[in-house]
């Protein structure tokens, strides 16, 4: 399964990235809603990670970016925050929404779960 | 018991606004070392079952928790001088210093606005005033500069001493302020025993302390 994690927080992304890996995930990581869509336009992801607040270009912004690019895609959404706003866009709109920072068996699970496994 | 309102409505925005931003990251922070902790969770379970383990590896994992431990500590002395802030209604201040700790609890905000702000190299600016206040006077007010600059804008922030108070001059102002935020930054300049002032001529806001 390949996955896509998109934060602007570089360290978080990238160490998310590599335990997913040892998981039996294909798990690829950028840090901007523009290297999101350029990766998604090369490549055929199961579903992508996203964080909810990022410069420039938002998670959900990014996620209808997205759709544009390649339809039928599964997200879940990670934000540091926890309020009921960002709750509420992030759970209409995703397969799941979690609040960092995040256990990685729930990570997982939410995962699989999203992807039918 | 009665109900009481608040006095004072706009600060306690500001404090939570400020307080929120703060949470942000902190909630960021103890984000990356969880993982990196679960990192070396992970290489030690991979270890226990044979894996050989590289200390080098090791080695740069602990360097960046180490690394995100002293950005929590800044995170945390900014907040602990914000919320002492409130301790005196009036004292001396150096604007100067309450300016860079303004700048640096916006940092989430520019980077979301994609703006650079830079405070120029200069002397301390002391004076009488209340530190809550004036920071709320120069938060709002580089948020409004902000909006004005745009995307990729770049603010530069000049503080400097005179008449026996402090200048505050922002530059890089690429649209006039609405005239509301031009009057809700009044209304907290008078507030804070300043005043505000916008140069359309060379998109400069200014404040006198």
């Amino acid at each position: 399964m390949k996955i896509l994690l998109v934060d602007d927080e570089s360290e978080l992304v990238s160490a998310l990235a590599e335990r997913l890996s040892f998981r039996g995930f294909d798990a690829e990581w950028v840090c901007s809603g523009a290297e999101a869509i350029e990766k998604v336009k090369e490549n055929e992801y199961d579903l992508a990670v996203l964080d909810v607040k990022m410069p420039r270009m938002s998670g959900l912004e990014l996620r209808a970016e997205l759709e544009k690019v390649r339809a039928g895609m599964k997200y879940i959404f990670l934000s540091g925050h926890g309020s009921e706003d960002d709750y509420n866009a992030g759970a209409a709109r995703a397969e799941c929404y979690l609040v960092k920072p995040v256990k990685i068996e729930e990570l997982v699970e939410k995962i699989n779960l999203a992807l039918g496994l | 018991m009665g109900s009481t309102i608040p006095k004072d409505r706009d600060g306690l925005e500001f404090f939570g606004q400020i307080s929120a931003a703060i949470s942000h990251d902190l909630k960021n922070v103890l984000a990356i070392i969880n993982e990196d902790a679960g990192l070396l969770q992970d290489f030690s379970l991979m270890a226990a079952q044979g894996m050989e383990l590289d200390p080098a590896r090791l080695v740069k994992l602990a360097e960046k928790i180490q690394g995100q431990v002293k950005r929590g500590d800044g995170i945390i002395k900014n907040m602990n001088r914000f919320a002492h802030s409130v301790d005196l209604p009036v004292c001396e201040v150096d604007y100067r210093e309450l300016c860079a700790l303004v700048i640096s609890l916006l940092t989430r905000m520019a980077s979301r606005k994609c703006v650079t702000v830079s405070l120029k190299d200069g002397e301390q600016a002391k004076g009488k005033g209340d530190p809550f206040t004036t920071q709320m006077l120069i938060a709002k007010g580089l948020e409004y500069a902000m909006d004005s600059a745009g995307k990729d804008g770049e603010l530069g922030i000049d503080v400097a001493s005179a008449d026996g108070g402090c200048m505050m001059n922002v530059s890089g102002l690429n649209a006039p302020l609405p005239e509301d935020a031009l009057a809700e930054l009044e209304s907290i300049a008078d507030k804070a025993g300043a005043e505000v002032a916008v140069d359309p001529q060379v998109n400069i806001l200014n404040f006198k302390f």
